[in-house]
């Protein structure tokens, strides 16, 4: 039986200067991760040389890793993921509902470090929580639940009513 | 550290609307306070990318929610916001709005698909509501409770306004106290009192109708006359007097006359004597006595009526109640009491332990 060879290691680091040390097939779950290590040689990968994440500070890294390291066996997305269907469940498996039971800013932070580290899986995972916590709410119950003011004035409101034809009063 | 900071801030914009740059150690702590309390990032701080990404996940009716939340979510003109609501999205949301400020003073009209406003002073035969003469009240019309012959009706609109503040909190619908009226008519000589009450119980509105017939001895016959069984219902299915039709009941303790021959003995007294519709959620009780003094017979009836949670007209709890406003639907095929689980009796009890429970 072939020895399996050891994983390669990649060093990335947050913006507030924390490097990690993670498998490569997990620093390429990230689109541009996986595209900057294309472009860089083995040989320039060091602790010294880690990849900077600007946008994401440790905290956030830390759980993004996290994700990366339990769906770094997931097979890619495919191109009829992309499509319609994928978008309109918000099914989410159970592990990953464990894992963004995090508060909100957590939470938008780390569907803005999905979003810039461009790992689909996790934006759609992110994405699909805070839709969970949208769908059936009513304008004022949703303001309630993520801290939104209502700005509109009563003569606006009414211009809503009115615009979309949804009051027929006489 | 916060009263600080909003301090600074105050003044720190005073100074910039002064054109008067800030001294520089103020700048510092404007700098060190920023450091200690860094905004929150929010929901409508996400790019409007990610925003997109969002509301992909969404139904059409809670996208529209969410765009209705503040102006910079309204401007945003999410993809789903923008093409014409489906008949159902636009139930669904309309529904929504129904409990929402911004449909403070309207509420949804399944028969139009559409938000009605109304007045907290509306009720059954609220003089208000007739004058104001809007749509609400003209779909209140075409779909209520209004049995052949049974004066004292109750429109849909009602109903689902007084289940709106159950649901929803004492700021939307009616109390539940405007649908609890009393009112009188005669017929000839024989004067028809009625009562209505209201409990709420399991979120199912229930009524109670207490109707007290005065007869007087010489008008029993005009009660005979006026009482057939086109006339006074208890409900669509059960008049008062047998009828030809297969799916009307009859009061069987009303009709014992042809059994006597005097008038005093017109009718059969009896004491909370019990029935109930095989169609449609009514159990009743009925009180039969004679007044020597009043010289006349006191007829008195408790209809109790579960009307469900007044969700939709369709919902058959309702539609089997308001079966004469609806001619075309009724059918024996329909959903009806004889198909479900509630058995005789079975209304009248819950009423009794609600009222039990409340006392």
């Amino acid at each position: 039986m072939a020895e399996s060879k050891p994983a390669q290691k990649i060093w990335i680091r947050s913006n507030d200067d924390k490097t990690f040390e993670i498998d490569r097939d997990v620093g390429e779950r990230s689109v541009l991760i996986k595209n900057l290590l294309e472009d860089v040689g083995d040989a320039d990968l060091s602790e010294e040389n880690a990849i900077p994440i600007q946008n994401v500070n440790e905290t956030v890294l830390r759980k993004v890793i996290e994700w990366c390291e339990h769906h770094r066996n997931d097979p890619p997305a495919s191109q009829d993921e992309e499509s319609d269907a994928r978008k309109k469940t918000t099914e989410i498996e159970e592990w990953d509902q464990k894992f963004m039971q995090v508060d909100q800013e957590m939470l938008f932070e780390i569907i803005l470090a999905a979003n810039y580290l461009d790992i689909k899986a996790l934006l759609d995972v992110g994405c699909k929580t805070v839709a969970n916590m949208i769908k059936g709410k009513s304008p004022e119950e949703i303001r309630k639940t993520f801290n939104i003011t209502n700005d509109f004035s009563p003569e606006e409101e009414e211009q809503i009513r009115r615009e979309n034809e949804w009051a027929e009063d006489r | 550290m916060v009263r600080n900071f909003q301090l600074l801030t105050k003044s720190l914009l005073g100074q910039w609307f002064c054109s008067t740059p800030p001294l520089p150690h103020t700048l510092e702590l404007f700098k060190e306070a920023q450091e200690d309390f860094p905004p929150k990032l929010r929901l409508i701080d996400l790019p409007s990318d990610v925003l997109f990404s969002i509301t992909d996940h969404l139904d059409t009716p809670s996208v529209h929610s969410l765009s209705l939340t503040c102006r910079s979510l309204y401007a945003s003109r999410f993809p789903a916001t923008q093409r014409p609501l489906s008949p159902e999205d636009q139930q669904d949301l309309l529904i929504t709005l129904e409990r929402d400020p911004l449909g403070d003073g309207f509420f949804y009209c399944q028969r139009c698909n559409k938000l009605h406003n109304y007045d907290r002073t509306w009720g059954p035969h609220s003089e208000s509501e007739k004058s104001q003469n809007t749509r609400g009240t003209l779909c209140g019309m075409k779909d209520a409770f209004s049995p052949a012959g049974n004066p004292f009706d109750l429109g849909y609109h009602h109903a689902r306004l007084a289940m709106n503040n159950h649901f929803y909190g004492p700021q939307f619908g009616i109390p539940l106290d405007a649908i609890c009226i009393e009112q009188i008519a005669s017929r000839g000589g024989i004067a028809i009192d009625c009562s209505t009450a209201a409990q709420i119980l399991h979120d199912e509105l229930y009524i109670r109708r207490t109707y007290k017939f005065t007869v007087p001895e010489n008008g029993i016959d005009d009660f005979f006359n006026t009482h057939g069984f086109q006339d006074f219902h208890l409900c669509e299915h059960m008049p008062f007097l047998r009828s030809p039709s297969v799916y009307h009941q009859a009061v069987p303790e009303l009709q014992c006359r042809s059994r006597t021959a005097l008038a005093d003995e017109a009718f059969q007294p009896c004491k909370n004597s019990p029935g109930s519709c095989g169609i449609c959620l009514l159990d009743y009780d009925i009180t039969i006595q004679h007044s020597s003094n009043d010289k006349a017979w006191n007829i008195a009836i408790q209809a109790f009526h579960q009307l469900g949670s007044c969700r939709s007209p369709d919902d058959w709890k309702w539609a089997r109640i308001s079966e004469r406003s609806r001619p075309r639907l009724f059918g024996p095929n329909r959903p009806n009491r004889r198909g479900s689980s509630f058995g005789p009796g079975v209304i009248m009890s819950a009423w009794l332990s609600g009222e039990r429970s409340t006392a």
